[in-house]
């Protein structure tokens, strides 16, 4: 059965984001009692996919690498209509940067879920943001991809049409499976989980890996595997500034305006 | 003991939360200024699951149950409380049919209403609310059909139902009191037709209406139960699916005003800071998150209670009794927290007020609960 892979990241419920904090002694993010949630934009990709599904008959693969106790969101990719999730996790993975990320969820990918004709990525995370992680996992497949997708088009199951966004205008892109693409919000909007879908994900596999499963090399994940260092962390000091511009109305509005592009606001 | 809810009654909350803030917020202010129930949302809550949450698999419902309806229309009741008592009622009309119908009857309304039409449950006439007793609508045999004559009143759903419950007088029994029996009607059945409809202070946007009895022909396979058993028909859907129901709603108004009053209270700035900071506003929002909490575990308890088919008459009651008086507390004092703010319609709170206001003799008033309770207590304590 063809198979379309989603990467869906769990990430700390945005509802709940003030009680995130940042130890300035360690750096560390504590998220502590704070529930998972799935990272929004990985939901308009899990859309893409299940339309997909819906067209061609395709099988729906979710693949995440987080902590165990985040099957509870994951089931909400399930309810949505995934046939099934395969989530690494293990102590040899904590810590890891985008690019041990990216090796893991890639060996997931070789060794749960392949063949595929495409693997889906949410653009960015809501969390850490980097936007690096669905490159690299194309780069560690071996196949092309393609990001910031804003509208996703498809005949056959086999050629697609996938528009990009940029500043001043749109690209747009042909290109045949396999490859990876990530979405933005703009490409649909996901559906809602209903009773049903609940009732359905209750039976459906969700099955969680360690590293010795994955055959991962341990010296490519976790922290131990990640190049990055993170130098310092700090909280942007947000600061409200007063300026006051005297003169005509209409000289006024014209330095006002230009002000307003200088601070990138327009 | 364990009072955990299951994941998947957690997921439940997050996603009709989701659908009623997509789907539902946005119709808000025109069901309060038309009064009018938007119909296109119909098959909406049909797709999501919600018409059929109390009608099991084999008649095309999902059988989640009762404590997944609470939370159900607890999440929808927070953003609307008159879709609440659409979809209840709802409910009290798939129900019986379920519970007391024939299989051909089953079979006939059941899937149907599971998915895209809008069942109704209606017992109350101008004669008799409290006092069933009271009702006056009739029914006779003649040949293959009985005939209805009468009217009843505050019929949730009167417009837009595609299945009436009703219970009408069928004669005496043994002992010379009146005996009721239950029927199923539809609305195209000769001489039934639908009356006025309220205009009512809450609920706006939910129909409460008349049902005209004018020798209706109803055929005699549609007669619920057996001859004689409509009291107890109308009873036991009263108690297990009508009061939950407006127990739920009555929780979700707990809540929407704990949020609106928080919200309200940290970002209302007097004397260079938030209210929130103020004692007094502070021991409102401590009363209305106890009085919410104390309305959703009675309720929670109740509908826990169904779903494992223990005897739950009185906690329903009780938890119907506590959540629609706490509802009306809670939105009162979330207003108190809005000051002059609360009288203005852009700010909800005030509807909440409304609409708790409403919910308090719907399925049952808080009298006619007291005696239950009381009755309960002069026997078992
Ligand atoms: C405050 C903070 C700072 C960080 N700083 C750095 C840093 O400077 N450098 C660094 O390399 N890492 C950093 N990280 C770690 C980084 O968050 C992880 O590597 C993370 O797993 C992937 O990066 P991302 O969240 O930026 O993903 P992005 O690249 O933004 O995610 C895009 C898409 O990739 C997929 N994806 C990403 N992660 C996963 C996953 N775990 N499971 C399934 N799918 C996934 C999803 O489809 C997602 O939508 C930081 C994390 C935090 C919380
Ligand atoms: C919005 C809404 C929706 C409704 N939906 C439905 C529906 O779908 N189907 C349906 O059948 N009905 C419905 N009802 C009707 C509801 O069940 C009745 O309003 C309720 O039972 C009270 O009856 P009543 O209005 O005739 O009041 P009455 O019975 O006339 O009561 C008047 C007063 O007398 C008090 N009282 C009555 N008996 C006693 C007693 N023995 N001891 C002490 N006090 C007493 C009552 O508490 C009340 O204070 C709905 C009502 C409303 C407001």
């Amino acid at each position: 059965m063809p198979n379309v892979v989603v990467c869906v990241k769990p990430i700390p419920d945005p509802r709940h984001w003030d009680r995130l904090f940042l130890d300035p002694e360690t750096g560390v993010l504590k998220r502590a009692g704070i529930p998972p949630a799935l990272n929004p934009l990985d939901k308009n990709a899990l859309e893409v996919a299940l339309q997909l599904k819906e067209r061609f008959g395709w099988e729906v693969t979710v693949v995440s690498m987080a902590p165990p106790d985040t099957t509870k969101a994951l089931r909400e990719a399930l309810a949505m209509g995934a046939d099934r999730v395969y989530l690494a996790s293990d102590k040899a993975l904590a810590g890891a940067d985008t690019l041990a990320t990216a090796y893991t969820l890639a060996q997931l990918i070789r060794k749960k879920a392949s063949p595929f004709h495409l693997v889906i990525c949410g653009n960015i995370s809501l969390d850490g943001s980097t936007s690096q992680v669905p490159a690299q996992i194309a780069h560690y497949l071996g196949i092309p991809h393609i990001t910031h997708a804003t509208h996703v088009e498809t005949e056959d199951g086999q050629l697609f049409t996938i528009t990009m966004n940029i500043k001043k205008g749109e690209l747009v892109f042909r290109c045949t499976t396999p490859f990876l693409l990530a979405v933005t919000k703009d490409v649909n909007l996901p559906r809602l989980v209903n009773v049903m879908g609940i009732i359905a994900a209750e039976t459906k596999p969700l099955e969680v890996i360690d590293a010795r499963e994955l055959e991962l090399d341990l010296d490519k994940v976790g922290l131990k595997g990640s190049p990055t260092r993170v130098r310092g962390l700090f909280i942007p000091e947000i600061k409200r500034r007063r300026e006051i511009l005297t003169g005509e109305p209409e000289e006024v509005a014209e330095e006002l305006l230009n002000k307003l592009h200088e601070a990138g606001v327009l | 003991m364990d009072f955990t809810i299951p994941e998947k009654l957690e997921l439940l909350r997050k996603s009709v939360a989701e659908f009623a803030e997509r789907e539902i917020a946005p119709l808000v202010e025109d069901m309060e200024k038309s009064g009018e129930f938007p119909k296109q949302l119909i098959p909406k809550l049909g797709e999501m699951g919600l018409l059929g949450l109390v009608t099991s698999p084999d008649y095309g419902g999902n059988g989640m149950g009762f404590l997944a309806r609470a939370i159900a229309i607890e999440e929808i009741s927070k953003v609307s409380a008159a879709v609440g008592i659409t979809l209840q009622v709802h409910h009290m009309g798939c129900w019986p049919i379920e519970t007391f119908g024939t299989e051909e009857q089953k079979k006939r309304y059941l899937p149907k209403l599971a998915r895209e039409a809008i069942g109704a449950c209606s017992i109350t006439e101008p004669s008799g609310g409290s006092d069933v007793f009271g009702m006056k609508t009739t029914a006779k045999q003649e040949g293959d059909y009985w005939v209805i004559n009468g009217r009843k009143c505050f019929a949730t759903n009167s417009h837009i139902a595609e299945t009436f419950v009703i219970v009408a007088r069928t004669g005496e029994d043994a002992k010379g009191r009146p005996a009721f029996s239950a029927f199923i009607v539809e609305p195209d059945f000769e001489g039934f037709s639908i009356g006025r409809e309220e205009n009512k202070v809450g609920f706006r946007g939910a129909y409460s209406g008349e049902l005209i009895f004018n020798d209706c022909k109803v055929p005699k396979e549609n007669l619920l139960g057996k001859e004689g058993e409509g009291l107890k028909i109308a009873l036991a859907t009263v108690n297990r699916v009508g009061r939950p129901g407006m127990a739920s709603i009555s929780v979700g108004l707990c809540y929407a005003s704990l949020e609106e009053a928080t919200k309200f209270s940290k970002e209302r700035v007097l004397y260079g800071k938030p209210i929130s900071n103020l004692q007094a506003i502070q021991f409102l929002l401590a009363d209305i998150f106890s009085y919410a909490e104390a309305a959703r575990w009675l309720n929670y308890r109740a509908n826990w209670m169904m779903d494992q088919g223990l005897p739950c008459d009185t906690e329903m009651t009780l938890a119907k009794y506590v959540a629609t008086e706490n509802a009306f507390l809670c939105a009162r004092w979330a207003c108190e927290v809005h000051g002059g703010y609360s009288c203005i319609l852009e700010y909800p709170v005030q509807r909440y007020l409304r609409d708790a206001w409403v919910a308090i003799p719907s399925g049952g008033t808080s009298q006619v609960a007291k005696i239950v309770l009381a009755r309960h207590v002069l026997k078992n304590f």
